[in-house]
């Protein structure tokens, strides 16, 4: 059964939706991932994890944790066995996203993804949140499709895959590339893959997590890189610049924007059993946290 | 009263000097009691008596087993020859030799890290010390590339052809560009000058990043907290229905 209905038609039909509308538009969902993106930041993240976790017992080697870990996972070769296949799977994940944006960007034409470009305004965004952190200034900048820490994150994730997954191959297969590349290259290679290494982990572990599912305000969980989808009031109020031209009618459906109206389940992933459990075990957190909310406003308004 | 107090002090004091001196004289009486120590060093002679005779066996009834030999020739042409045994071998300088027995056929090697602390520490830091370290049983110890320390050869009169043999033995194909791949040395601006700009380059790189992240995250959320203090958020934005 179709549960939503993408509006991404004229203007009129789609400044309904504009948020300061009524109580219905919390429903509506503006379309910000589509299945390619979703699928390569799954990708991205369950390497990762992998990665992570068997790439830090081998650097941190003298530490008893380590040995215990990669004993319980069967011994180093096991390990290695493990993380070089993640290793492959993510810069196959990278290939993909490539191909995805030449097809895009190339073959379709379509203009969305150039928003992660990094212009000028991205460094008067940076001053001007700054000084509004510091006071000195009564509004956030207004974001477009991609803010500068998403742009952050997304070159980030480049200059990794660049540094690791090339120090990384080298690794893999150290005479075949010493054939071209000096014996140097290898305890190079070993050096930036993990020293590289304890950056993306750190990024991750700290400022990543933090603006996207942590900060207060889109805490406990922001789902909208893997439902695809992200709610009318938090698109306007993180991407005013995206919303304004969506409500405008000047929905770039070339970009993959769109905006659809959840009518029962807001998350697709809901249709299957373990969908419907991570929906509900996602839904009871924000409800909880909703109310504790609400009970704090109301200790502040009601004395 | 001051004068009670005093006399207690003196009690506790000479009850003091009392128990310090008894045990210095227990001390004294038990360290005369030890035998004296050995005037000097086990001499080799006294272990070539036994190890450089090559088949000699120790031990009785099913258990006997054969005494470690020694080929003393190659002993004193390696890089160890005219140290004492004793140098690397000190727990087994009594007779009869402590770990001897059935059970401790195969003792463990003398500790290289005695003498050759740095070099050990280089090792510990490459992808074969990391081997070791996760006790993996491929991964090479000292004298899977130097020989055992009976005939070790110092690496620096190795031919760049025998070094690379050595790699091959594990890389099938290592060539002598290979060798510039390993160094028991941390890298420094002498030894492997690019490892070590790049690992101090991304160590600037980290540290920046990830400061400018987590100064940005403690701005934004203190900056959270001081709207919450003043009541912002007991406002609401239109679409955010209660």
């Amino acid at each position: 059964m179709a549960i939503e209905m993408k509006l991404l038609g004229p203007g009129a039909a789609v400044a309904q939706l504009a948020p300061a509308r009524s109580s219905r538009t919390a429903s509506a969902l503006v379309v910000r991932f589509d299945e390619h993106q979703r699928l390569q930041h799954a990708l991205m993240m369950s390497t990762f994890i992998i990665l992570a976790l068997t790439g830090l017992p081998q650097k941190f080697s003298d530490l008893t944790v380590s040995r215990w870990w990669v004993d319980a996972l069967g011994g180093l070769q096991v390990v290695r066995a493990i993380h070089r296949t993640a290793g492959l799977i993510m810069l196959s994940d990278c290939l993909y996203h490539l191909t995805y944006l030449v097809y895009r960007i190339g073959v379709q034409g379509q203009r969305g993804p150039l928003g992660m470009l990094p212009g000028p305004k991205d460094v008067r965004d940076v001053a001007q949140t700054i000084c509004y952190f510091l006071g000195l200034v009564p509004e956030k900048p207004k974001f477009d499709r991609f803010s500068y820490l998403e742009k952050f994150d997304y070159w980030a994730v480049f200059w990794g895959i660049v540094m690791i997954g090339g120090s990384g191959l080298v690794l893999l297969f150290p005479l075949m590339a010493i054939r071209e590349l000096p014996g140097q290259a290898i305890p190079l290679a070993i050096t930036i893959h993990s020293d590289e290494a304890i950056l993306a982990v750190g990024w991750i572990l700290i400022v990543h997590m933090f603006n996207v599912h942590l900060a207060p305000r889109v805490f406990p969980f922001n789902p909208a890189i893997f439902t695809g989808k992200l709610t009318v009031h938090r698109c306007a109020e993180d991407h005013p610049l995206e919303w304004e031209r969506i409500s405008a009618g000047q929905v770039a459906l070339a970009s993959g924007v769109g905006v659809t109206r959840a009518s029962r389940a807001p998350f697709s992933i809901g249709r299957s059993r373990a969908g419907r459990l991570s929906v509900a075990a996602t839904r009871a957190i924000r409800l909880r946290y909703r109310d504790l909310r609400v009970r704090w406003s109301r200790g502040r308004d009601e004395p | 009263m001051s004068s009670h107090l005093a006399r207690g002090s003196w009690y506790s004091l000479c009850a003091a000097a009392l128990a310090v001196a008894a045990w210095w004289l227990a001390g004294v009486t038990t360290a005369h009691a030890e035998p004296p120590a050995p005037a000097a060093p086990v001499s080799n002679q006294l272990c070539l008596r036994c190890h450089a005779r090559p088949g000699l066996t120790v031990g009785a009834g099913g258990q006997e087993r054969e005494i470690a030999a020694v080929d003393m020739a190659a002993f004193d042409a390696s890089a160890h020859g005219g140290e004492r045994c004793v140098t690397c071998h000190g727990d087994q300088s009594a007779l009869p030799h402590p770990a001897i027995g059935p059970d401790t056929a195969v003792r463990p090697a003398p500790d290289c890290a005695t003498c050759h602390r740095e070099a050990v520490d280089g090792y510990l830091e490459s992808p074969h010390g990391t081997m070791a370290e996760l006790r993996d049983a491929t991964g090479p110890g000292c004298a899977d590339c130097h020989g055992t320390a009976h005939v070790v050869q110092s690496v620096a009169g190795w031919t760049q052809e025998q070094r690379a043999q050595v790699c091959a033995g594990c890389h099938a194909g290592a060539g002598t560009t290979f060798l510039q791949a390993l160094s028991h040395r941390a890298p420094s601006p002498h030894v492997l000058p690019s490892a070590y700009f790049a690992g101090r380059f991304l160590v600037v790189l980290a540290s920046a990043s990830l400061a400018f992240g987590i100064i940005h995250t403690e701005l934004d959320l203190l900056r959270w907290m001081a709207r919450r203090w003043r009541g912002g958020f007991g406002r609401r934005a239109p679409w955010q229905s209660r």
